[in-house]
């Protein structure tokens, strides 16, 4: 019953108590607010960065495709040869020259149709680049071929003698430049004459011969790079590879801690022996671009938590006691004397506060990978950089007189950075195709951070980060 | 304004349940920030004082909670000695303020509960689910709590005697 009144009693005086507060403690909330516009302006310049990056990528990919696009359309007119014609121009992009060159090509396919056409190309021919005459020789010769119905059988010859320099060339573009100029020079005596008789066709026999052996050699030469040779959809252009990937890693954080002076250098030490690192992770999604059968281009956004187990031992904590000791003392019936006696004691030890320290960042990762392997296990190396679009802490803090900050944000949003720069990424990976579309994979990797993640000059913080990644792979376009 | 109305009561809740004046400022900091934040949620059920007031004390128990406050009950070999309760006659002449000192002379676990249970009104459930206890823990943490201020109160009494 009287621990009701008590209770009532304690609730009566302190439901409406009021207490004095700082003067400044508006503004403090105030300014507190603000920041919680921020995320939502870094989603959206994330967001406009990596479709920046992914458009910069497919404007690049098309590009490297148009040549292939525009000569076809130019040969189309020109039903004589078209499968030479379309193996032409392919060569010609895959060995990345120049418009110039293309624009000749195209100028060459369209003056096939005309029916003077050998004595002006034989003239024009003299005058081009060896490179050139190679290609302008050929159109002659395939314009020979198509007057002559007789011809062609060694039409179809060499249309397969370029679809196999077609593949060759694709590894090895240098060696096939040189190898052209060669070829060229045993035609070049022969197509001066530019007539399309026994002479100039037994040119272009020995041509195709030449040809043909050059390619024989480099097919040999590269046996193994021939597996797996990326093959031309029906409009002659190869279809690029794209995946996604999605993954978590466990991360195991490093610290580079230092002091700006020797007057922080006890500072420095206390905070290293307050805190420890503990299990971090990464997660997030990355679109994956085959730019060849082995080489891939990566980008996406991630997440990155970096955990840190802060310990802090307060000394010196006195607490007192006080013990009320009451007893009744009877000396006579009727006459009882109350008697209370206090006591107090002091102790005297120490508290542990213990905390958490987060570091959180979002990144942009644009990575360059090269894979090899079979269909059932594949191996890859990758690298690149790690930009960092926005990264906040949380947790405990020491100030300069080594009392720890209380664990909130905003105390510590002027002592870190909200953006760390860009940092550096190398990783090996294990590839395993589960089935033709989904792949796992496993890859242990480092990030080396170059920027320093304190805006307090009194130190210097950076974090390296080592970790594995575990994901999965899914091929969007499947051909 | 909603700060200027109500922020010297809730400073009094956050000290109530901080441990320093710095850790009940940060209470109320963090507290107004959340109330302006999900004030789009109040559905205009009940009391707008309670809703604000229940964010203020979900707001420091969270930050207590992140130092672990202890509910493990502290041996009191002079208990038993303090078997009657208290008169009113011996506390009812207390103001606010010396109550206050008196409950932020208690343990963490002690206080939080007797500010919970005695002046929320919160049930002894209730606490239990807040805190992540059992409501046998609850209730005896209430008791010790009770017991123990009470007995400061009666120490008092002796010093002004």
């Amino acid at each position: 019953m009287n621990d009701n009144l008590f209770d009532a009693f304690v609730k009566e005086k302190l439901q409406t108590h009021k207490a004095a507060v700082p003067a400044d403690m508006w503004e403090r909330i105030a300014a507190a607010k603000e920041p919680n516009r921020r995320p939502i302006f870094i989603w959206w310049l994330a967001a406009g960065l990596l479709f920046a990056s992914l458009g910069t990528i497919a404007y690049w990919q098309w590009n490297s495709n148009s040549l292939t696009a525009n000569e076809n359309a130019v040969v189309t007119t020109n039903p004589l040869g078209t499968q030479h014609q379309r193996s032409n121009t392919n060569y010609i992009a895959d060995l990345n020259a120049s418009k110039k060159v293309t624009a000749t090509n195209q100028e060459l396919a369209t003056t096939t149709t005309a029916p003077t056409i050998g004595t002006n190309n034989s003239d024009e021919v003299m005058s081009l680049q060896s490179s050139k005459l190679v290609t302008r020789t050929q159109q002659n010769n395939f314009l020979d071929k198509t007057n002559n119905p007789s011809h062609q059988s060694n039409n179809t010859s060499l249309n397969t003698s370029f679809t196999v320099r077609k593949h060759t060339y694709k590894k090895q573009p240098s060696l096939a430049i040189s190898n052209l100029s060669n070829a060229s020079i045993n035609i070049n005596d022969n197509s001066a004459a530019a007539n399309f008789d026994a002479t100039t066709y037994n040119s272009t026999i020995v041509w195709q011969r030449q040809y043909q052996d050059v390619a024989d050699l480099k097919k040999t030469l590269d046996a193994g790079s021939m597996i797996g040779l990326d093959c031309p959809s029906a409009n002659g252009r190869i279809p690029k590879t794209w995946y996604i990937e999605a993954y978590t890693s466990a991360d195991m954080a490093f610290r580079n801690l230092r002091s700006a002076n020797s007057a922080y250098e006890g500072y420095i030490s206390k905070r290293d022996s307050m805190e420890s690192s503990t299990l971090s992770y990464t997660t997030g999604v990355r679109g994956v671009i085959g730019l060849s059968n082995q080489l891939f281009l990566k980008t996406g956004l991630q997440y990155s938590q970096i955990n840190e187990r802060f310990t802090q031992r307060i000394e010196n904590e006195r607490k007192l006691t006080t013990v009320i000791t009451i007893r009744t003392v009877v000396h006579t019936p009727g006459d009882t004397l109350r008697v209370s006696d206090t006591s107090s004691f002091e102790t005297v030890g120490y508290i542990t506060k213990r905390g958490n320290n987060q570091y959180r960042s979002f990144d942009i990762p644009i990575l360059l990978s090269y894979e090899w392997g079979n269909d059932s296990w594949k191996f890859g190396v990758t690298g690149g950089a790690v930009i960092n679009v926005y990264s906040w802490y949380k947790g405990n803090m020491l100030d300069s007189t080594l009392l720890p900050l209380l664990p909130t944000a905003t105390h510590t949003g002027n002592l870190y950075k909200h953006n760390i720069g860009i940092g550096a990424y190398a990783s090996m990976s294990i590839i395993k195709p589960i089935s033709n579309t989904l792949s796992a994979f496993a890859e242990p990797y480092l990030r080396y951070n170059f920027g320093n993640i304190s805006g307090n000059k009194a130190f210097t913080q950076r974090f390296h980060v080592a970790g594995v990644q575990l994901g999965i792979r899914y091929q969007i376009n499947n051909h | 304004m909603l700060f200027q109305q109500y922020a010297t009561t809730f400073m009094a809740v956050c000290q109530r349940y901080a441990n320093s004046a710095d850790e009940a400022e940060d209470m109320l900091q963090e507290g107004f920030i959340r109330i302006f934040r999900f004030i789009h949620q109040f559905k205009f059920e009940g009391s707008f004082e309670g809703w604000m007031r229940r964010i203020m004390v979900n707001t420091a128990l969270k930050q207590l909670q992140k130092k672990r406050i202890n509910f493990t009950e502290i041996k009191d070999h002079h208990a038993d000695t303090t078997q009657q309760s208290l008169e009113p006659y011996a506390y009812s002449h207390l103001g606010a303020n010396q109550i206050m000192e008196l409950i932020n002379n208690l343990p963490t676990g002690y206080k939080t509960v007797f500010n919970l249970v005695v002046i929320e009104g919160y049930s002894h459930e209730e606490v239990a689910e807040m805190l992540g206890i059992q409501p046998g823990t609850s209730r005896s943490q209430l008791v010790k709590a009770r017991k123990m201020l009470q007995n400061q109160i009666i120490a008092l009494q002796k010093v002004a005697v």
